[in-house]
Parts: structure tokens; sequence; C-alpha cells
């Protein structure tokens, strides 16, 4: 008990006094995750409307290959990026292994069926609301595409948060693809993970606190969005 | 502009919705579509509004056929063609924007003046700044009608426009329908199943059922003379009557059983014994407590078996008396109704039990095999 108490001042201490490693880890992995998901979205977004507002052959296999991407481990992909992006992997020259951008990679990789699978459950259902009103109105193709995202504008940033929310939570795959080096590719969770290990729970509970306070601020932030928007 | 549907059909998973449908929209006027829920309306609307296609058949536009109109020749066209479905769907932002909503997609340059006359004429240029998904169904009605409106559509299409809407609301709707018809000279294309606002409105009326046009004319032709009974029950035609057609002293009657009637010549139904409906309006039934002295050639004694006020209009269902008049005793109840005014009612001491005297003319019987 006195272990835990001693560990969650000095926690306590780290957060308050804005200790430079504790701060180093906390924005990598925020801009780690943070462009994953932009970059997620750059295929997400125009694939859920594709998917959304057009019926065309091969619609439903790519709706039901999307989903299925969505039940597979991140262990799992961490395993096949490393393959790709390791020295002797199809993208080996590169050198990304180790590095933030393959856990980058790796992260939007495990992200993007998941925001794809929300966001197209969300455009479907605006869609088909929005779509006949919209064009009876008068509304070309971009500017229905338009009507749609700004209309369903809250629930998309809300499946965004929640794909930022899984990601900045990942552990074992983005330690496989980063190798959690210092200063480098630390960041919260592989941090976390090493620190207990080592037995110094003093940094691993400072920022088991810190992402804490992520996972309890999206979770407010997704259910104001959801009073606020439809 | 002018809409006309060939051969039009459309079936959802195998299930036809709609069934050779040939129609013309009638330009510059009140066009009804009158029909029960699930006869395929809004389906038809929304092949009508380019909203959807056909599976087969086609709708041409001025002329041309739809199929063969490139995107950009359909957009041009939609936005020619005004339409309100009920229950519309508010954007989420001010009831001002979203009457605003197509005139910015055009790019218009007046988007501030029209929106606010739009909201003016619908009555709701008080709440402009309101979030329109906080508004009642009446008043969402309302803005959808002004959003279309502001548009300056040729033709308008109403889907239900005002199902569940308050009394108020439904006068401002109404009103609003004449007006664009009769001030801006727009065609409305009006879908409903409220058959006193198609008897009211429609100079052209479409009767649809299970995705058939099974009737057109003017409101006076299928109200009065309904060609099927589904017509008939479905225009609350009053009196809807099974019997044959027969030949007495040279002329043909009309045998309901119990009574027989007689009716203007039917050529058509020449052979003794053809089994035909017959439908009779009960506002051109007259009830008096003496034998009339007209020229209607069909006057029955009656025994009032019921009396049902209909906010003023009284609904009264008489049974003919037997063995009395030209009535002939016979099994089977066949129950005629008319209307009177409640005064009428009053001022006759109409009572259930009591006997009075049914006249109608022979020229008000409407038949149909």
């Amino acid at each position: 008990m006195e272990n835990i108490l001693g560990a969650l001042t000095r926690a306590l201490g780290l957060i308050i006094s804005l200790d430079k490693e504790v701060f180093s880890i906390v924005l990598l992995s925020f801009s780690v995750s943070l462009t994953a998901v932009f970059f997620s979205s750059l295929i997400s977004l125009p694939l859920s409307l594709l998917l959304a507002l057009k019926k065309f052959p091969g619609h439903r296999f790519i709706v039901n290959t999307i989903n299925s991407l969505m039940a597979v481990p991140a262990v799992a992909i961490g395993l096949v990026i490393y393959l790709v992006i390791s020295r002797r992997g199809p993208l080996g020259a590169l050198e990304l292994l180790y590095t933030p951008w393959a856990m980058i990679i790796a992260q939007a990789v495990l992200v993007t069926p998941i925001i794809t699978s929300l966001s197209l459950q969300t455009l479907k259902r605006v869609g088909s609301m929005v779509k006949e009103t919209a064009v009876s109105l008068g509304a070309s193709g971009w500017q229905l595409i338009i009507t749609v995202v700004k209309e369903a504008k809250s629930s998309l940033m809300a499946a965004f948060i929640v794909g930022f929310a899984r990601v900045i939570g990942e552990t074992g795959m983005t330690m496989m693809v980063g190798g959690n080096i210092k200063g480098v590719t630390r960041v919260m969770t592989t941090a976390i993970a090493l620190e207990t290990m080592k037995g110094d729970f003093e940094l691993a509970v400072a920022l088991g606190i810190i992402l804490l306070i992520v996972a309890f601020g999206v979770n407010i932030i997704l259910q104001t969005m959801q009073g606020a928007g439809r | 502009m002018n809409i006309e549907t060939k051969k039009v059909y459309k079936s959802f998973d195998g299930k036809d919705v709609l069934r050779n449908i040939n129609m013309r929209i009638v330009e510059n006027r009140i066009n009804c579509v009158i029909g029960p829920n699930g006869a395929g309306k809004t389906t038809l609307f929304k092949i009508l509004t380019l909203l959807d296609r056909a599976n087969s058949g086609e709708v041409y536009f001025d002329g041309s056929p739809s199929s063969s109109l490139s995107a950009e020749e359909k957009l041009k066209l939609r936005r020619k063609i005004g339409l309100v479905m009920h229950n519309p769907f508010m954007f989420n932002t001010s009831v001002w924007k979203n009457v605003a909503y197509g005139l910015k997609l055009r790019g218009d340059s007046d988007i501030a003046k029209k929106a606010e006359e739009g909201l003016k004429i619908v009555e709701l240029l008080r709440i402009k700044d309101q979030s329109a998904l906080t508004l009642s169904s009446g008043e969402a009605q309302r803005v959808a009608l002004a959003r279309a409106m502001v548009l300056e559509p040729e033709i308008l299409f109403l889907d239900e426009p005002m199902v569940n809407l308050d009394p108020l609301s439904t006068k401002i709707m109404e009103d609003l329908v004449f007006k664009m018809r009769s001030e801006y000279n727009v065609t409305v294309v009006m879908a409903t199943h409220n058959l006193l606002q198609a008897r009211r409105f429609g100079e052209r009326v479409f009767v649809l059922r299970q995705g058939e046009i099974i009737q057109r004319g003017t409101a006076e032709e299928v109200f009065h003379y309904p060609n099927s009974s589904f017509a008939a029950e479905f225009v609350e035609v009053g009196n809807l009557f099974r019997g044959k057609v027969i030949i007495e002293q040279g002329a043909q009657k009309l045998d309901l059983g119990k009574i027989k009637i007689e009716i203007v010549p039917h050529p058509e139904f020449g052979e003794t014994g053809t089994a035909v409906f017959a439908t009779l309006r009960p506002e051109d039934i007259l009830l008096s407590l003496e034998p009339l002295h007209s020229s209607a050639r069909n006057s029955f004694l009656g025994e009032i078996m019921n009396m049902q006020d209909r906010g003023g209009i009284i609904w009264v269902t008489l049974e003919p008396v037997p063995g009395l008049s030209s009535a002939k005793t016979e099994s089977g109840s066949i129950p005629f109704v008319a209307v009177i005014t409640r005064r009428s009612k009053e001022e006759m001491g109409l009572k259930v039990g009591m006997r009075v005297y049914f006249t109608f003319k022979a020229s008000c019987v409407n038949l149909f095999e």
C-alpha cells in the first residue's frame, strides 16, 4: 500500500513539475496517434462517403471486408507491418522500422477499418435522410457530398475520436514496430509497460494518470457531441 | 413543364410497387393523386421528380425521355421541379438557412430577400433564427414548402403535405397551394388520402391502387362516377350497391333485391341480368316527411336506422320499408346513406326509428360492372 501511495505521490510530482521526459513521451504519443488518424481519414472519409452514397458492383464485398478487418488483432497487424518494413521486407530500403513513421503506419492500418466502418454507419443514416431533400432542392453531386458531410460532422468527429482513443492506448503493436526507443519511439503505453516491468512505478503511474485523463476526456467530448448532434 | 409517363413499372425486391403507369400531368392545374397508404404514391413521386428510376417504361419531360438525359440535363430539370415530402427533413441549422439552401446551391444573387419573402408567405419569419430541428411538424412542413417555393419551380410535388397538421397550418398550406396555382401559375401535383382535399383541390384526380391507376378524371367524375368498387369505397361514395340490370315496361331499371330503382339508359348493360355496381352520393338524396312531387323518379319510404353527426353534417342511414311505395318485400338489408345539416334535422324532428321519404334522381345513380 505504502509502495502504491509513494509511487502515486511521486507520479503527481512528475506531472505537476512538468517533467521533461514525461511530456516528451506524451507529446510523441499524441503526435504519432493524431498523424495516424489524419492519414487514416484521408482514406476512410472518401471511402465511407462512396460506400454510403453509391451502390456499385462489389459494394457488399468491400463493406464486409472492412467489417472483417476491424476484427484483426493489433498484434497481427504489427507483425505484417514489421515484415513489410523490416530490412529484408519489400519496403526495407526505406528504413522505417523503429521510427515514429513505423508506428504511424501501423496505427493508421489498425484504425482505418474502424473509422471507415463507424463513418459509413453515420453517413448511411444521414445520407439516406439528406440525399432526397438535397437532390430535390437541386444539389449537384459535389453539393450533395458537402451537405452530407456537414450534416454528419459531429458523428464523423466522434468516429475520429473513437479511432484516436483506440490507437493512443495501443501497446503491443506499437512496441513491435517502434521498438520503444527512449526519446525516439517511446510513447505512453510502451513506456508504462517497460517501467512496470522494471519495477519503476513512478513514471508508469504518471503516464497512466495522463492516459486515463485522455480516455476520460475523449469520453466526455463524445458524450457532449452526442448531446449536441443528431 | 409537361410531364408524361408511359408504361412505368417499378418493383422493390421482386414486389411490384408501380404497374403500367400512364399519366399526363395537366399543366397549370392542381393534380391530385389519391390512394390508400402503400398504394405507391411516394414511389411515383420519386420517379416523377427524378429521384428514382423506373424499372421499365419512360417518363417524358417536355417530350424528352428522361432515360436519355445526361447528368447535367437532369440537374437542370430537377432545378425546375419542387418537392415537399411529408415529414420533411430539416437541415441541422436555422430555419432561415434551411430556406436559403436551394438558393445557395444555385448561386442566387438575391438569397436574403427571397428567403425572407418565402418565410413571410408561410408566416414563419418570426422564427427565422430558430433551429429547424426544434420545429413542430406543422412548422417544419411550412418551412419545407417555403424552401421549395423560393426556388420558383415550374411544377411542385407535394407528398401528403397536410398529414398530421394542426388546423392553422393546414389552412395556411391549403391557401398556399391555391395561391401557387392561381397567382404563380405553378403546376401542382399533390398526393393525398384526404378525400375532401382532393375534391376541393383536384382539377385532375388520379386514383392509385396497389401501384395501378384505376381511375382518372376531374374531381367531379371520380367522386360522382367511380368506376370500380374500390374507387367507390375509397372516395367514400356513401352508397354502394350490387344489383342486376333488368328491363321493365321497356325501360332499364336496377334491381337491388329489396327495391328496384330507375336509372338512365345504359346501352352498355343491354342484357337483362347483367350484374353491376351502383353508387349514389349521400348529398344527392333528399329527405322529406311527405312524398315529394318532383321530376326525380326514385322515391321510397325508409326507416331511419342510425344518425351520425360528422361535424355539423348528419349522416342518416335509412332502410327502405318494404311493401310501401315501390319497395318490394325481400330479405336482405340495403341501407341508404343521406346527409342533412343539423338544422334540417332539428326542423324535421328526425329521430332513429322514424319513417321518412328519400328521393333521388335516376341520373345520380352511377353504374359500373
